[in-house]
């Protein structure tokens, strides 16, 4: 018998993976070389242990955030790349459609109250840049904004880290311009319609 | 949500999982990337524990999986229905696994020794799995039992550890191991068969 044939044959016999024929050459082969026997009970032990220490399948963990970094890091990938994206981008960006109106809106939220807060210049400027995806804008230095998308709530969060807190004496609703305008932090949003 | 099942011989019929797979990259191709979200929560779990087993460290398996997944989302309008899904993702899973481990090595300019992997894997060791506390005495004899087979399995070449992997502890078919690394079922037979040999060699010798 073949070398290969007999590794073969081994291997599903251990496998418990041969049928009525392939039984029967096993026997001859296990009658000329009898400590071949040992081999199945011990493999037995192994693939135990194996599977003791090794993962066979669990979820991963932090699922949720897994999803929502993946779509992020391929919206990132695919604003980064100037190639055709791929055919799904197309729903890709129909995903994206649903959350876009509530930042907007709270974009539109932040830049109406920093119109009552300081006269336009420079700084309340918006940045016009191309790209498929929303862009967080924050014009003071050492202040950074990013969203996160949460799933199951159904919304998006905006971080805006390095933000000193609106003073008590801000009127948000009466929509003047108080004396205090140091406190002013704009964040402004900008979109491009997909 | 479904979750992928161990599947058959892969040779004739599509399991429901698979048919079920084929319908959502359908989906994926004609722009629904709701349906990609849904592959993905299908097969993330085999995904990482496939890529946790390979390299034996939680975070970087947690990041190759999303590199994986970004992979297969710029690949998945060239995919086609004549290969099963789930092969087609592990070969994915396999190459960027390999293609890390090169650029590691590469990058670790020969200061990588045994020494430094050990260490990686013992502060990687906090599994996720078992979901319950073990006993002193149990968590002692888990924990010799994982140093045993793990000493074992990294004095195997890698080929060997793959198709250990992929057999014993994944559960595919031999098919599906030919198709994943891309070799003849032959060579999936013969590796198998001096990899288990080997390895039960490494373990008897231990005791």
């Amino acid at each position: 018998m073949k070398s290969e044939r007999q590794e073969e044959l081994l291997v599903r016999w251990m496998d418990d993976e041969l049928n009525e024929a392939e039984g029967r050459e096993l026997e001859e082969l296990l009658q000329e070389q009898p400590e071949l026997r040992a081999l199945r009970d011990q493999h037995a032990l192994v693939r135990r242990d194996l599977r003791e220490v090794y993962t066979q399948g669990d979820d991963i963990p932090y699922g949720d955030f897994f999803q929502s970094r993946l779509q992020r890091a391929i919206a990132e990938e695919e604003n980064t790349l100037e190639t055709p994206a791929p055919k799904a981008a197309t729903g890709w960006k129909e995903m994206f459609r649903w959350w876009l109106a509530p930042v907007g809106v709270g974009a539109m939220a932040l830049a109406f109250l920093a119109g009552t807060r300081v006269a336009s210049g420079p700084e309340a400027e918006m940045v016009a840049a191309g790209g498929d995806s929303p862009l967080l804008y924050t014009p003071e230095g050492g202040i950074t904004a990013h969203y996160q998308a949460v799933d199951d709530a159904g919304a998006n969060v905006i971080f805006i880290e390095g933000l000193a807190a609106f003073p008590d004496s801000l009127d948000l609703m009466a929509g003047s311009r108080t004396e205090d305008e140091s406190d002013l932090h704009l964040v402004r949003h900008e979109q491009k319609v997909f | 949500m479904a979750r992928l099942s161990p599947e058959g011989d892969g040779g004739g019929g599509q399991s429901e999982d698979e048919v079920s797979d084929l319908k959502l990259v359908e989906k994926c191709q004609a722009g629904d990337y709701r349906a990609f979200d849904e592959l993905v929560t299908r097969h993330r779990g085999k995904v990482y524990a496939m890529i946790q087993n390979m390299v034996r460290n939680d975070a970087d398996a947690w990041d190759l999986s999303q590199e994986v997944f970004i992979k297969v989302w710029k690949a998945l309008p060239r995919f086609e229905a004549r290969a099963k899904f789930s092969t087609w993702l592990y070969r994915i899973v396999h190459n960027v696994v390999y293609d890390w481990m090169r650029k590691r090595k590469l990058a670790s300019d020969g200061e990588l020794n045994d020494e430094t992997l050990r260490e990686s894997r013992i502060a990687a060791g906090s599994r996720t799995t078992p979901g319950r506390d073990a006993r002193p005495d149990e968590a002692l004899d888990n924990e010799e039992l994982r140093e045993r087979i793990e000493s074992a399995m990294d004095k195997l070449s890698e080929e060997h550890k793959a198709v250990i992997l992929l057999r014993e502890v994944q559960g595919m078919d031999y098919k599906e191991i030919a198709d994943v690394l891309e070799i003849s079922m032959g060579t999936v037979m013969s590796r198998l068969f001096y990899a288990r040999k080997k390895l039960q060699t490494l373990l008897s010798d231990e005791i």
